[in-house]
């Protein structure tokens, strides 16, 4: 992929700087932080966001969430107690 | 300015999949202290293993379509790369009335956490009632207290307030 971007000029003057601390040419520094940023964890939000609009469209509380959770809790521990104790 | 001694903590089941699915939670604040570094996450295998299943069964997989394979997988990673996987917890303390719940106190214990943080009343009531196993709850394990994600927001605030201040 490629990318065209437009950056304040002292935003240039500063990545150019850092760029030639690090010995990179200024495009190579900045896909460098690209794919470091990339590489980073993804937080709760990034991962979940399309899941938490559901919930939320679907007006679920916290309480009923922790009734959803609880019941598959139980399904979980159930057939986990039941497998181990053949 | 004085040292930040981290806080170390469990979370159980109810507050991981809380912090996940339910945005702007008290339970997504308390992970996001982890994910921060304020805190000290602990987790075992038998949890993260419950946190699997759980999260794939069908009252919650069913409910929620969005989601998926792919964003349960981020999750595990998540939750295996922020916190300290504690390899062997020994078995500390029986709870008959919730047996399920056991694994958090013995991985507390072993993992020497502070706090355990749940909106699980079996759990929370070990601080204050007044049965045998509560009381032999907290004579043996003083170090350790069982808090709401609410609380345990403004226990870590306190902390910080209180250190830096």
């Amino acid at each position: 992929m490629t990318l065209t971007i437009t950056l304040k000029p002292e935003t240039e003057a500063i990545l150019k700087n850092r760029a030639d601390a690090k010995g990179y040419a200024i495009e190579d520094y900045i896909e460098k932080l690209i794919e470091e940023d990339s590489k980073k964890m993804r937080t709760l939000d990034e991962i979940f966001a399309p899941v938490r609009r559901q919930v939320e469209e679907q007006k679920v509380s916290g309480e009923e969430l922790d009734e959803i959770i609880t019941s598959a809790r139980r399904d979980y521990f159930t057939e986990k107690n039941s497998r181990e104790n053949k | 300015m004085s040292s930040f001694e981290k806080i170390r903590v469990v979370f159980d089941c109810n507050t991981f999949l809380q912090a996940a699915l339910k945005a702007k939670s008290p339970a997504e604040n308390c992970y996001r202290l982890v994910e921060e570094g304020i805190v000290k996450l602990f987790v075992s295998k038998d949890v993260l293993a419950e946190i699997e299943d759980v999260i794939n069964r069908p009252q919650i997989r069913e409910r929620f379509d969005a989601l998926t394979d792919e964003k349960i997988k981020d999750f595990l990673n998540s939750i295996s790369e922020l916190a300290t996987i504690v390899e062997k917890v020994s078995k500390v303390f029986s709870l008959p009335r919730d047996v399920d719940d056991e694994v958090y106190i013995d991985l507390a214990v072993e993992a020497e956490a502070d706090f355990i943080v749940t909106r699980n009343k079996d759990l929370i009531d070990l601080m204050t009632d007044y049965d045998t196993e509560s009381k032999a709850f907290r004579q043996k394990f003083r170090f350790l207290k069982i808090v709401q994600p609410l609380e345990f927001l403004r226990i870590v605030e306190e902390k910080i307030k209180e250190t830096f201040e």
